[in-house]
């Protein structure tokens, strides 16, 4: 099954886990998975069904709006990264 | 007259101090003198500021510009190294400079001792060849990507918290800038600060000390810089992972022509409501002096009181106050000793957290358990507000 690695300020809700193991053929569906497991993430990610203006999400090092967005195919050994924005410094 | 005749000469002791440098191929005497010709604007100089002051200057850029209005307190040294005991209480520009200049007696330190703003960016941003973002909040990185991408600027960028870095260059030219990333900044109870979720003092070193190679690489012409790409580390893990970014067509800043961008503060909102009133910090001791009744709650963790309460503050971190909130919420009744049967529902009730957002969801949960809004007020700007306050 795909990978998803989370950024730190969502581990909260995968009990710390940077990396979560979810099912799911396109990045929509897995982060669907994702967000079952823990109901609570969803606003982080989703706003109107659409990815929030804050959060980026890629498949194996790419940009999911360079390849597919949503929609993009994922196989069982894809690795999906959220990256969060951060503003510390 | 070419480029090469244009760019100044190297004295017998700058000669000396970059010798190594001028024993790389790639670099060379040539790539030395860019470097003196150059000039960077470091936005900040606070975890991330810090290393890449001290690197750049040591490595021998020409003028280096430093923007920033704080001054030195002592949970600063935690992470920025720039800074020490002897330099608490000074500006951060001055203290950064001193140390600065130690390394680097040729270089060329310019201190901005302001915040960057919409009204001073672009003018203090057209100085300079190479921007460096260090900032530690949102409206100014928003500030910082904008007047690069009006002014034709590369914009270094660096982030940290908790355990997590990033970092990217922004070149609106040729690839994309911060808004085809983030559109919007996070509404502020998603967008904790490092005061608020913490940061490994390490980690903006190592960040800083990226930042600072990209900006060598970007004066000097050498290497290929992260641009279209960002780096993400993972102190934890000790993971570095790189990711191919996406430039948007349809930007809301680096799709326009340079004339139609206009800088404006991001404003920080609050997906939430706001409940309850707010308290000033200069309020809050009148009151206090006053010996009004009422009851002063700290929602910051354990660790955050070692460094410091409002005296007489109760103590119950905001996850545990959340947990009994649900408790009471899903049983439908109050747990008898519970952390809620402390907090009065007859009297006013002071929140405050570091800097206000975690007081401010705070208060909505009380408000959610049943608490009067009328009763419950939120400390503005947090602890760190009042002990400013208490310093001046």
């Amino acid at each position: 099954m795909p990978v998803v690695l989370m950024p730190s300020s969502l581990r909260r809700y995968t009990a710390q886990q940077s990396k979560v193991t979810v099912g799911g053929e396109t990045v929509s569906a897995v982060l669907d998975s994702l967000v079952q497991q823990s109901p609570e993430m969803r606003g982080h990610l989703f706003a109107a069904g659409q990815l929030r203006h804050f959060v980026v999400v890629s498949k194996n090092g790419q940009d999911i709006r360079l390849l597919q967005g949503l929609e993009t195919p994922v196989a069982a050994n894809d690795e999906i990264r959220i990256l969060a924005s951060i503003a510390g410094g | 007259m070419d480029a090469e005749t244009t760019l100044p000469q190297l004295s017998d002791g700058e000669l000396r101090r970059f010798g190594r440098h001028l024993i790389l191929p790639e670099f060379g005497l040539e790539g030395q003198r860019r470097l003196k010709a150059g000039s960077v604007l470091l936005v900040g100089t606070g975890g991330l500021g810090c290393p890449t002051a001290l690197y750049l200057a040591a490595a021998g850029v020409g003028r280096i510009g430093l923007v920033d209005a704080d001054v030195v307190e002592e949970t600063n040294l935690q992470r920025q190294v720039a800074h020490g005991y002897s330099t608490l209480g000074l500006a951060k520009t001055e203290s950064a400079a001193a140390r600065m200049r130690d390394l680097n007696p040729d270089a060329v330190i310019e201190q901005h001792k302001v915040f960057l703003t919409e009204e001073n960016a672009l003018d203090l941003i057209a100085r300079y060849d190479v921007v460096i973002d260090g900032t530690d909040n949102f409206p100014t990185r928003y500030l910082v990507n904008d007047a690069c991408v009006k002014l034709g600027k590369p914009n270094v960028f660096g982030g940290v918290l908790r355990f997590d870095g990033q970092l990217s260059v922004f070149d609106a030219r040729r690839g994309p800038c911060y808004r085809c990333l983030f559109p919007e900044p996070p509404p502020v109870e998603l967008a904790p600060n490092c005061s608020e979720a913490g940061v490994l003092g390490v980690l903006p070193g190592v960040i800083g000390a990226l930042q600072a190679t990209e900006a060598v690489k970007l004066l000097t012409g050498i290497g290929t810089p992260m641009v279209g790409r960002m780096l993400v580390y993972d102190g934890l893990d000790l993971s570095f992972n790189t990711v191919e970014l996406a430039k948007n067509p349809n930007c809301p800043c680096c799709s326009k022509p340079s004339a139609e961008i206009v800088l404006r503060t991001e404003q920080m909102v609050c997906a939430a409501p706001t409940v309850g009133r707010t308290v000033s910090p200069t309020e809050l001791r009148a009151r206090l002096k006053a010996d009004e009744r009422m009851l002063v709650l700290d929602v910051r963790n354990p660790d955050e009181w070692l460094g410091g309460t409002i005296p007489g503050a109760m103590r119950i971190a905001k996850p545990e106050l959340e947990a009994a909130i649900r408790s009471v919420l899903e049983e439908g009744r109050q747990p008898e000793g519970g952390v809620l049967a402390a907090l009065p529902r007859d009297q006013d009730i002071i929140v405050y957290c570091q800097s206000g957002m975690r007081s401010s969801a705070a208060i909505r949960s009380l408000v959610a358990a049943g608490y009067d809004p009328a009763h419950l007020f939120n400390l503005d700007r947090g602890f760190s507000a009042w002990r400013k306050e208490a310093e001046q």
